[in-house]
This record gives structure tokens, C-alpha cells and sequence, in this order.
């Protein structure tokens, strides 16, 4: 989420997070994203209805999409280091 | 980040990928888990092997979309249930079908089949799923939601619910019925338009039918009510980043297996506020529930279909010691509880922040038994008792008071430290049976990340966990419960394909010197894209499997496991 600043600007990209905290902790999304100064959209889920639409099992689940709506590379899963291989694919469509 | 789906996208709205996946000739999707589970016998932890050896959970859910039009379905099997699961799923079959139709133009979306819903913050209609314990409420009937103009959203649902599987989707007893209306004030009044206070007051009403009869309580003969009643009056109002909600909820009287079959009716109050005060961001919950557990058969208990759901007030913890050993969960029959978070972040690139900057987090939840009276005499035997105020009664059930710092200190380390302080009544929460009463417990975490190489890392937990001490008749002291507890957690990962973990979990201070195990588990993993598969082989000890507060007991064992997830 450091890098979203830079690459907004090299590539135009704009992300969207859907929390999926449920209702006990819905509540506790918005002071969070506050604090931690995220400037991308947020969206709740609660009930998991765009969970399931999207067919996600484990969260994080990264998706990204080109300029026509195109699914292009999904990731399930995070570990440090896979923001690497999107900032790669990124760049692959804005060339 | 551990919550999030994250969608990266090129000049878009979301409502752009949506309409992306819809073609003329429809669009099939659809995933898979599967969970496969050997035992071995180690009478140290009480882990046993079931007869058919195995255990085996498996799912899919297929969905065809076409327009407007979707359907879809999940074939679920049960060859056996892996332990922990309830025993009693059984076999493979279609546990969940549905056909929608939605037209978001003219605001009408009509679902016939299964489906979840949840009303408002859950606390009269909340039908949800989670997997990984096999809980799931499901609605079996139609929904329709109706919105039809800018600011006024309708729900109504109607169906019974999902109660056990067995080759087929088998439903509770009862009916519910409901009905949910949410208006946005800023939308349908032109001069609040462009207010920065926005209003969306909310209501919603829930029925249950059941069929009744008669019961017999000391020499008085009761009739069952066979319809159940409950409404809620809300409300959220927003300020700038500011946001405020309130909840009243009433129920009329609900017999049930739970309550004791008294007739006293149930009542909610919640209300919440969060803001923040220059960079200090914070978050105060206050809630009172008495008396509402609703089933849609008044007889069943426990994890058997709820139609509601109070969600537990203390922060869902992540860190294995913290998260598995006292998890708390609403008390059922009432609590008065509390919860206020605290956040703030130390800036980047200033004095104390750092390069990176610093967060903070401080959270306290309480939650204490109702300040009740018992009654006396046949009100008594009917009522039960009686609720002298929202406030808190006597008995504390738990208080959780837990401070977070995290710190990235360069491109290639970072770090997360945590303590927690506990008191945890477990008569109130039942978590355990080698201690009743309240347990005392300090919990430290250290978490490291360690950037080794390019796209390589090695992240690491040290956890300690220690209870306080008890006096037993003769005056000699041990410690509560099973005691002191470490856990340390290695974990390598090379992104974006591999991982290997390795925990152990040390019950070095258990006052029985027998029981002071390692409980060793590693597992390895390999990820790609949207497809996932995971081999772990060690022990886990009985304890509580926790998902978003909802806990299921899970016995001891020892074995080989592997998960494979994967969606397309």
C-alpha cells in the first residue's frame, strides 16, 4: 500500500478494497483506515455477498483488471514480496 | 490486510467488472475446497482415530450468470467429516441452490432458492456461512429486494432455514418471515442533498413460526406461543468522517430451550460512535442484550439455527494464544457490554515515526452479566426474572485490554509487538473444563518480518502466554487452568508460489507435569494464482477453532492434513 502514490501516477491504476469483516467488526474498518491513511476506496461486504460472487476462498484475494473491465492476473493469499510480480504485470498493461 | 479483497483496476468502477463478466452467452464460475485428514492415536493429547481412519470435507460452488440472470449451487460431501465438524453432516449432495434475477435499472432483485441476509447489524436476521466451521444458517424460500427509488432500499425475505446435511439440505422446523426498510434521508429530501450530515434511519420486523402446544412448568400449564415476533428501530447517521448508529431491538415471548423456556419478552439497546480527534482515530460500542436468542425452532441450542447473531464484543484476535485459548463469545441470555479502540499513527519521516511511520492501537471490551432481579412465585416460574436497567450487573463474564505497535524500520524489516491482559470468566464462556471461575492471563507477542532476499521472507512469532494463581483448600497454590503457554512460529515464504510454516505450541507451566507438551505442527504450500494446496502433518491440541467470533469445539489430533482451494 506504500507504493499506490507512484504507481497511480506511472500506470493510473485505481484499487478498490472490499473488507469483508463481518458485524462484529464492520465498526472497527473506518477508524482503522483512517489511521492508517489508505486513500483507495473502501468497500464493505458483511454479509459476503461479493465474496461469494467473486468466488473468493482465502483472503487477501488481489485481482486486477485491465481498461475494458478484462480480468487479467488474481492472486490469492499474501506474502511479502507478491506485490512485485503485480507492479510487473501493471506495468505489462500500460505499455 | 488479513480482511481485505483488493481490486486493481485500470480507469474503471467496480461496476464496470461486474458488467465485464456478463456476455450474451453467460458466464460459468465457480470454485472448490477440499480437506482431507488421516489420524493417529496419542493418548497424551486425547487425540483418537474415528473408525473410517480419514476424515473428508469437500465443496464447490458452481454459478451460471447471464444478464440478469443467475443460478447456482453447491454439491458438498461429508466421507467423514473431518472431527470438530458436526458429526452428524453426512454424505454428498446439493446443500445450496438458487436462481436469481436482478435488474439494478429499476431496482428489483428477486432470489428464489437459498440464500444468506442479514438485516442491519445481524442482531434480529443474520443467515450467514461459515465454512470452516460448518456453520451455515442458509434460508431455504424467496427474497426480494426492492428499491425503487434513490434512497429507499426494501428487503423481504421469507423461507425456513438450514439445520443439517445429510446427501441433501435438511431444514429446521420453523418459518421466518421478514421484512427490512432502510431510507436514506439525504437521498429523498432535495434540500439535504449536499448536507454533510447524512441520516438513514432504518427498521426492520422478524416473525418465526413454529408450531406450538403446550408445556408444563412446576403445577402450571403453559401454552407455547407459535408465532414469534421481533422488531428493531435504527439508525446511522454520518458527520464528515464522523459516524454514529443505534439499535433497539424488542421481542415478544420466546420460550426456548435456551432461556428455560420463560416468557419474558427480549430487548436489545446498541449504539456506537466513530471519528476522529486530529490523528487520533477512536471507536466506543456500548450494547445490552437480554434475553434474545431466536431460533427458528425454539428447542435446539447452540451452533442450531440461529436466525439471529450478537456478535461477541472483544476484538477478534489473530495471534494463536491470544485467538484459541479464551475466546469469548456473547453470552446468549444477556450481557451489558463495552468496547472502546483507540488508534494513532506516528508519521512517516518524523522524529518518532520513523522513515516508515508507526501505528498504535489500544482496545479495552468488557462485558458483565445484566442487573437483574429473580421473581418469585408463579411470575417467576413464568418470567424468570426481571431487568432493572441497561447497566451492568455483578458478574463479570471478560475483560480484554490489548495494546498493538507496529514499526517498519527499513525496506527489509519490519516488526509487531502486542500485550494483552485477560480476565476471563469461564462459567460465563465455557471454554475449558480444567478451571472454573475466572482466569487471570498476561499475553506478550513479538512478530518479526525479515526481508532475506528479493521476494523472500521469513516472518516469525514469539508468544507467551501467562495465567495467575489459585489457593486450593490446603493453602498451596497452582496455577489457573492449564497455565503457562509459549508458541513460536517460523514461517518462509518465496512469493509468489511457496510457503512453509512450522509451530509449536508449549504448554510448559500445565500444573499436571504429564500434560507440559510440545504441540509441533508444519505444514508447506503451494499458491498460484487462484489456486491453493497446503500439506500440514503434527498436533493440535482440543481447544476452540474460532472464525469472526463464532467458536466450535475442536477435540485433540494427530495427523496428516491437506487442504486444496482453488476458484475459476
Amino acid at each position: 500500500m506504500d507504493y499506490y502514490g507512484d504507481w497511480q501516477e506511472e500506470t493510473g491504476v485505481k484499487i478498490v478494497a472490499v473488507s469483508i469483516d463481518d458485524s462484529r467488526s464492520t465498526n472497527r474498518v473506518s477508524p482503522y483506515i483512517m489511521s492508517s491513511g489508505w486513500e483507495f476506496e473502501i468497500l464493505l461486504d458483511p454479509a459476503g455477498d461479493f465474496k461469494r460472487a467473486m468466488q473468493v476462498m482465502n483472503v487477501p484475494h488481489t485481482f486486477l483488471y485491465n481498461g475494458n473491465g478484462e480480468l487479467v492476473w488474481s492472486h490469492n493469499n499474501y506474502s511479502e514480496g507478491d506485490e512485485e510480480e503485480l507492479y510487473e504485470e501493471l506495468l505489462k498493461l500500460v505499455d | 490486510m488479513k480482511h481485505f479483497i483488493t481490486i486493481f483496476s485500470l480507469g474503471m468502477l467496480l461496476n464496470g467488472i461486474v458488467d465485464a463478466q456478463e456476455t450474451n452467452t453467460g458466464v460459468v464460475s465457480g470454485n472448490i475446497s477440499v480437506l482431507f485428514q488421516t489420524y493417529q492415536e496419542d493418548s497424551l493429547i486425547g487425540a483418537v482415530v474415528p473408525p473410517s481412519k480419514s476424515g473428508f470435507n469437500a465443496y464447490s460452488n458452481i454459478i451460471y450468470n447471464q444478464g440478469n440472470f443467475t443460478a447456482g449451487f453447491r454439491y458438498e460431501s461429508y466421507l467423514n467429516s473431518v472431527l470438530g465438524f458436526p458429526g452428524r453432516f453426512k454424505g454428498s449432495g446439493i446443500g445450496y441452490r438458487y436462481a436469481r434475477w436482478s435488474d439494478p435499472e429499476i431496482g428489483v432483485d428477486v432470489t428464489v432458492g437459498n440464500f444468506y441476509e442479514t438485516f442491519g447489524g445481524g442482531v434480529l436476521l443474520r443467515s450467514y456461512e461459515e465454512r470452516n466451521l460448518g456453520l451455515d444458517n442458509a434460508m431455504d424460500g424467496v427474497r426480494l429486494l426492492l428499491s425503487p427509488i434513490d434512497g429507499i432500499d426494501v428487503k423481504m425475505v421469507y423461507g425456513k432455514q438450514r439445520l443439517d446435511f445429510d446427501s441433501r439440505l435438511i431444514n429446521s422446523d420453523g418459518i421466518v418471515r421478514g421484512l427490512d426498510v432502510e431510507i436514506s434521508l439525504n437521498d429523498i429530501i432535495p434540500a439535504l442533498k449536499d448536507s454533510k450530515l447524512r441520516v438513514i434511519p432504518a427498521y426492520s420486523f422478524v416473525s418465526r413460526f413454529q408450531e406450538g402446544g403446550n408445556i408444563v412448568k412446576d403445577t402450571l400449564i403453559l401454552e407455547l406461543p407459535e408465532n414469534v415476533a421481533g422488531w428493531e428501530y435504527g439508525a446511522t447517521i454520518h458527520y464528515g468522517m464522523w459516524k454514529g448508529g443505534i439499535g433497539i431491538t424488542k421481542k415478544i415471548n420466546d420460550p426456548s430451550a435456551d432461556n428455560g423456556y420463560i416468557y419474558k419478552e427480549g430487548e436489545a439497546l446498541m449504539y456506537y460512535l466513530t471519528g476522529n480527534i486530529k490523528d487520533l482515530t477512536f471507536l466506543f460500542q456500548r450494547s445490552t442484550t437480554d434475553n434474545m436468542s431466536f431460533r427458528s425452532d425454539r428447542d435446539l441450542l447452540l451452533f442450531d439455527a440461529p436466525i439471529n447473531n450478537i456478535p461477541a464484543i472483544t476484538k477478534p484476535h489473530t495471534y494463536n494464544l491470544a485467538a484459541t485459548l479464551y475466546p469469548y463469545a456473547t453470552v446468549i441470555n444477556g450481557e451489558s457490554s463495552f468496547r472502546g479502540e483507540l488508534y494513532y499513527n506516528l508519521k512517516r519521516g518524523s522524529k518518532l515515526g520513523g522513515k516508515y511511520g508507526t501505528k498504535m492501537n489500544l482496545v479495552f471490551a468488557t462485558s458483565y452479566s445484566l442487573d437483574t432481579t429473580n421473581l418469585s412465585g408463579i411470575d417467576g416460574v413464568v418470567n424468570g426474572y426481571q431487568r432493572n436497567s441497561w447497566g451492568f450487573g455483578d458478574s463479570l463474564n471478560v475483560q480484554d485490554i490489548s495494546f498493538e505497535i507496529e514499526r517498519k524500520f527499513s525496506k527489509t524489516f519490519k516488526a509487531k509487538a502486542m500485550y494483552m491482559n485477560l480476565i476471563f470468566n469461564t462459567l460465563a464462556t465455557p471454554v475449558t473444563t480444567d478451571y472454573k471461575g475466572l482466569v487471570n492471563a498476561n499475553i506478550y507477542v513479538l512478530e518479526t518480518q525479515i526481508r532475506t532476499k528479493k521476494r523472500q521472507s521469513l516472518r516469525t512469532e514469539f508468544q507467551l502466554l501467562t495465567t495467575g494463581k489459585w489457593r486450593d483448600v490446603e493453602g498451596q497454590l497452582f496455577k489457573q487452568d492449564k497455565g503457562d503457554w509459549a508458541t513460536v512460529v517460523a514461517e518462509y515464504t518465496w512469493s509468489p508460489h511457496w510457503f512453509v510454516n512450522i509451530t509449536d505450541q508449549y504448554n510448559f507451566g500445565n500444573p499436571n507435569i504429564e500434560k507440559r507438551v510440545h504441540y509441533l505442527y508444519g505444514s508447506a504450500g503451494y499458491v498460484n494464482g487462484s489456486h491453493r494446496l497446503s500439506i500440514g502433518y503434527g498436533k493440535r491440541r482440543e481447544g476452540i477453532f474460532c472464525v469472526g467470533g463464532v467458536c466450535r469445539a475442536v477435540p485433540a489430533s494427530n495427523g496428516l492434513e491437506v487442504t486444496f482451494t482453488s476458484s475459476f
